[in-house]
């Protein structure tokens, strides 16, 4: 799968490059808008909106006048307004800086089932835990199972199992996580992200794992 | 302002007219009165001329006057002789013996204003003597002129004056209102644009126009703008750039943790690194506390009424799992259900969301968390209060500078600026906050703002 990065930071380029190429993703990394433009086209493309010639935002508006391909914005402008503003320009999602690597992953997959449902999707985890969970989610019909008995989730609760449930075994931080699944990333208290992560855990019993990594923000792991 | 100058137009014209009018108008009835009684003094000596002589035709002459003057006029034409007998031909007069014709018998000329009793009503009685050749007094000529006409006209006169001072004290009053609104109209477009600033809109100017003095006032107030829309857009150019210039190297070095973390299988050196993911995750929500502490200092935002109720009810929705959870439960005493504060677009959401953060994670299970609204003159007052430990009285003094952390359990994970925040923002929206003890030995935070 080709991804077409457009980021003029060099470490985050370079950072993600390797990241992303470690999970199957083949990285095209671009510094600017006109090269972002003139470059061959890509299954999905991550846009800055910091770039040195033009604005990220504009990038993005010229690319969904060519065609449907998946834009996730990435910004350290957590503005309200930039995220409206890119949203509404065409872009797919909203991922703001400092992010990791597999919650861009995370990000990036959510997007693309949202987007191209048909599509095989390519998943470097899954094939490291080939073996079959006890715990299944489909996604369509947007719900779940344990052990094929169905668990009624609340639809938060739901977003954010299957929001995890993108790359298990990664660590997402809490602004990361409610920026996905409560689209808001204001800076504050996150306790409602706790009160719905305790009721995953007592809905989902001892089948998956939703861990508390200390700090940072929480992390699936199948059993 | 318009007015003060009206009234201070119409004063003038008051007292123009009445030094103008007043002195006049005395002369003038004085004027009047004399030549009514100048008149009478003449037919009255015309008179006297013909009653001196006694023969006849002076005589008749006499009673042609007589009747032609009461023919004529309102008046009375009386004569008498020395002995206070009828003058032949004419009748004996009315009321022979009134001091009028005694002193006039007596050789003096006798002038009043006042009861006439030969007509039975009020006006002039004149008596003057008429004296033969040798100048012994042989009778006397009384004339008595009714005052009715006289005041009638006195009437008519004042009466019209009045009028027109009416007129022209109306026509300086709307004369005055347009003068006054012409020389205001400066200082109106000057409040307009001071509203437009209070409001927020930094780029409001006002035109330069009208006399020096609005001029100059104008010319400040435009420069004073203009160095605060500079003060403040330097400030929010710079939370852009230090947002993404500390964000950038953050997300670098997140990412590259990442990625060590993805490649080794040490558990020692994995949990290492987790730590300092840790660490990049603290500074990252430490960085975002700043930008939004500094974004509450620099906004210009138009506080507007919100209903408390409504608000608080939203809040509660929020936080309710997380209270029930532990058992707490969330209660809103609200004095009046209509109350409305004044506040910046979103402010008191989180106003209420950092200190109810803070309320829950301080409060023992099972505890309840008090959200007391009222209005108290014109403040909308709004408390928090918890059942934790509280904060000794030092502690509360300084809990709202940034970086403060709490002895509590709040103090570890937070980054010391949620309290900040909800002073940079009532601030930001004229109202004030702070701490104080709860009644029951817990915390209680007031937030005080306007009331709409």
């Amino acid at each position: 799968m080709r991804v077409l990065l457009v980021e003029d930071d060099e470490p985050i380029a370079e950072s993600l490059t390797r990241g992303l190429g470690r999970y199957g993703f083949d990285v095209v990394w671009v510094r600017t808008g006109a090269e972002a433009l003139a470059a061959e086209p890509a299954d999905i493309v991550l846009v800055d909106l910091g770039l040195p010639d033009v604005d990220g935002l504009d990038v993005c508006r010229e690319l969904r006048a060519r065609g449907d391909v998946p834009i996730i914005v990435i910004s350290a402008r957590a503005d309200e307004t930039d995220r409206v503003v890119g949203l509404e320009i065409g872009a797919d999602d909203y991922v703001s800086k400092p992010f990791g690597v597999r919650e861009v992953i995370a990000r990036m997959r959510a997007v693309l089932r949202r987007v191209r449902p048909a599509l095989p999707q390519p998943d470097a985890t899954r094939s490291a835990d080939a073996r079959p969970t006890r715990l299944t989610i489909d996604r369509r019909a947007r719900r779940v199972h344990v052990d094929g008995i169905e668990v009624v989730l609340t639809p938060k609760e739901y977003d954010l199992l299957a929001f995890l449930a993108e790359a298990p075994g990664a660590v997402f931080t809490r602004e990361q996580i409610m920026e996905a699944v409560w689209d808001a990333n204001w800076f504050g208290p996150t306790k409602t992200l706790d009160v719905h992560v305790g009721a995953l855990r007592r809905k989902l019993g001892d089948a998956v794992a939703v861990e508390t990594v200390r700090g940072v923000g929480f992390r699936l792991v199948l059993t | 302002m318009i007015r003060q100058l009206v009234a201070s137009y119409v004063l003038l014209v008051l007292v123009a007219i009445a030094a103008f009018t007043v002195p006049v108008a005395f002369t003038l009835t004085d004027q009047l009165y004399r030549d009514e009684e100048n008149s009478a003094r003449r037919e009255a000596a015309t008179a006297a001329l013909l009653l001196a002589p006694d023969d006849a035709p002076s005589r008749q002459a006499l009673a042609r006057l007589v009747e032609a003057y009461q023919r004529q006029t309102p008046g009375r034409l009386d004569v008498l002789t020395a002995a206070r007998t009828a003058v032949d031909p004419l009748p004996l007069p009315a009321a022979t013996d009134d001091p009028a014709f005694t002193e006039a018998l007596q050789g003096r000329e006798s002038l009043r204003w006042g009861d006439a009793e030969a007509l039975g009503a009020e006006g002039l009685v004149l008596a003057v003597p008429a004296r033969s050749a040798d100048g012994a007094v042989v009778g006397a000529v009384r004339i008595s002129y009714p005052s009715g006409p006289l005041s009638t006209r006195l009437w008519q006169i004042w009466g019209f004056r009045a009028a027109l001072a009416v007129t022209v004290l109306i026509a300086a009053a709307v004369v005055g209102f347009l003068l006054a609104r012409r020389l205001t109209r400066p200082l109106r477009e000057l409040n307009r644009m001071a509203g437009r600033l209070r409001d927020g809109d930094l780029t409001a100017r006002v035109e330069e126009t009208g006399p020096p003095e609005t001029r100059t006032l104008a010319g400040t107030l435009n420069t004073a703008t203009e160095t605060i829309g500079t003060l403040v857009g330097s400030q929010r150019a710079f939370i852009g750039d230090a947002s993404h210039q500390l964000r950038t190297p953050l997300t670098a070095l997140r990412l590259s943790l990442d990625n060590i973390a993805d490649g080794v299988d040490d558990p020692y050196v994995r949990e290492d690194v987790d730590h300092a993911t840790a660490e990049v995750v603290r500074m990252s929500r430490l960085v975002n506390g700043l930008l939004t502490l500094a974004r509450a200092e620099s906004t210009v935002a138009t506080p507007e009424p919100v209903r408390i109720g409504d608000v608080v009810a939203g809040r509660f929705d929020t936080w309710r799992a997380a209270a029930e959870e532990r058992g707490i439960r969330l209660r809103h005493d609200a004095a009046d259900p209509d109350l409305r504060a004044l506040a910046g677009h979103g402010h008191l959401e989180q106003v209420l969301d950092n200190v109810l953060s803070n309320a829950l994670a301080v409060s023992p299970d099972d505890a309840v968390i008090t959200v007391a609204s009222r209005r108290e003159a014109r403040k909308a007052v709004i408390e928090v209060v918890d059942r934790g430990p509280g904060l000794p009285a030092a502690d509360r003094e300084r809990a709202f500078d940034r970086f403060w952390r709490g002895p509590g359990l709040t103090g570890r994970s937070g980054s010391g600026l949620g309290l900040a925040i909800v002073k940079q923002l009532v601030s930001d929206d004229g109202g004030s906050a702070s701490l104080h003890e709860g009644e029951h030995g817990g915390l209680c935070v007031r937030i005080v703002l306007r009331a709409a």
